[in-house]
């Protein structure tokens, strides 16, 4: 007679044979005696493993565990926030630097024969997008109470280009420099 | 816990907060010194072994899906690091190897219930098996994963696994014939 394989033991201990195969198990182990012999021998292994109780843990692993942690240091993830900074600061950069090349006046450079061309007229061309805005005006202010004849002054105020661009460059500058003192503040507090 | 919170222990513990992980330690250790105490059959080894395994957690809790269930996770972890701290106990025999009977991991003065006795003997017995056999039986018959998980979690081929699971199985059924009865 053929006896079952290990496999078809285990995997009948584990239950993971289909109906069928399970009833031709049983129907082998009915009439084979080894075979009942080894199923018992496993299933004494299955029905001891499976009650040997937990080791109780003596004292709580926690406190010498976060006293070994690494000392968390400023997290830098790319979290979408961080992503729109950066963007909003590059774009920025490329802005302002679109504003101020046009007018900064490159010294012209003699280069040897075969490649002389202007250094001035290269960043012309790679700049030739104008990034102009209109000017804005605010509108006059007049208000007259006839009672007391007041007059609230009137004001024009017109910006140009230049003065927008040096505003966002100078925004820029304290937003960095705030960053920096929130990040020096946040490293001195973890020490 | 709900698989809420602790998901929401998980997600703060992933960003740095170390009062979130120091909660999750304490819901977990129980289960990961277990793990490690049968492996390891030893109280200090096992507590050294589930610190190690939380630490290596904190490390890459980044990589870890914090959608599933963090118990079985942190049981792999250990689990890896046994499989290791026995490697360099012994770096001149393989993980196949079948050891000598551990030391008594209680010593001292205790009275032993025949209760007691039962379950030292089945320990010490699970302890003899090479590292290989003890870790396929602590991760399907402790750990209730399938075949195939086994296989992914040790990195071997599902047949070699039901091979050395088998193996492991008729050995302890050899070694506790004699238990039978008692």
């Amino acid at each position: 007679m053929e006896h079952l394989t290990e496999e078809q033991l285990n995997e009948y201990l584990d239950r993971l044979l289909d109906e069928s195969a399970c009833q031709a198990v049983e129907a082998h182990l009915a009439k084979c005696a080894d075979c009942r012999a080894n199923m018992e021998g496993l299933e004494l292994v299955f029905a001891e493993l499976g009650e040997l109780p937990e080791a109780q843990l003596k004292h709580d692993l926690t406190p010498s565990i976060l006293d070994v942690l690494p000392q968390q240091t400023t997290a830098y993830s790319l979290t979408r926030a961080l992503a729109a900074q950066l963007g909003v600061v590059a774009g920025t950069l490329v802005w302002l630097g679109a504003q101020l090349v046009p007018l900064i006046q490159f010294p012209q450079l003699e280069f040897p024969r075969l490649l002389t061309f202007d250094i001035r007229a290269l960043f012309a061309r790679l700049l030739s997008i104008q990034f102009t805005l209109p000017q804005l005006r605010f509108p006059d202010f007049n208000y007259h109470l006839a009672a007391f004849d007041l007059r609230v002054p009137t004001f024009n105020f017109q910006l140009s280009t230049m003065h927008l661009v040096l505003l966002v460059f100078s925004a820029f500058l304290l937003w960095v420099a705030g960053n920096l003192i929130l990040l020096r503040r946040r490293r001195e507090a973890r020490k | 816990m709900s698989p809420a919170s602790e998901s929401d222990l998980a997600r703060r513990a992933a960003k740095g907060d170390q009062a979130a992980f120091a909660e999750l330690v304490r819901i977990h250790q129980q289960a990961v010194y277990n793990v490690a105490f049968r492996m390891l059959g030893d109280v200090h080894d096992a507590e050294d072994a589930a610190q190690e395994a939380f630490l290596r957690a904190y490390k890459f809790f980044d990589s870890f899906d914090l959608e599933r269930p963090l118990a079985p996770w942190l049981k792999r972890i250990t689990l890896n690091v046994c499989l290791n701290h026995l490697e360099a106990e012994r770096p001149d025999s393989s993980l196949d190897n079948d050891l000598p009977p551990p030391k008594d991991p209680h010593p001292g003065p205790e009275a032993q219930t025949a209760t007691r006795q039962r379950e030292e003997r089945i320990r010490a017995e699970i302890l003899r098996l090479p590292p290989r056999y003890r870790a396929v039986i602590e991760l399907r018959h402790f750990q209730d994963m399938r075949y195939d998980e086994i296989a992914q979690a040790l990195k071997r081929p599902l047949s070699a696994v039901k091979s050395d699971l088998f193996r492991a199985r008729k050995l302890l059924a050899e070694r506790l014939k004699d238990i039978r009865g008692q």
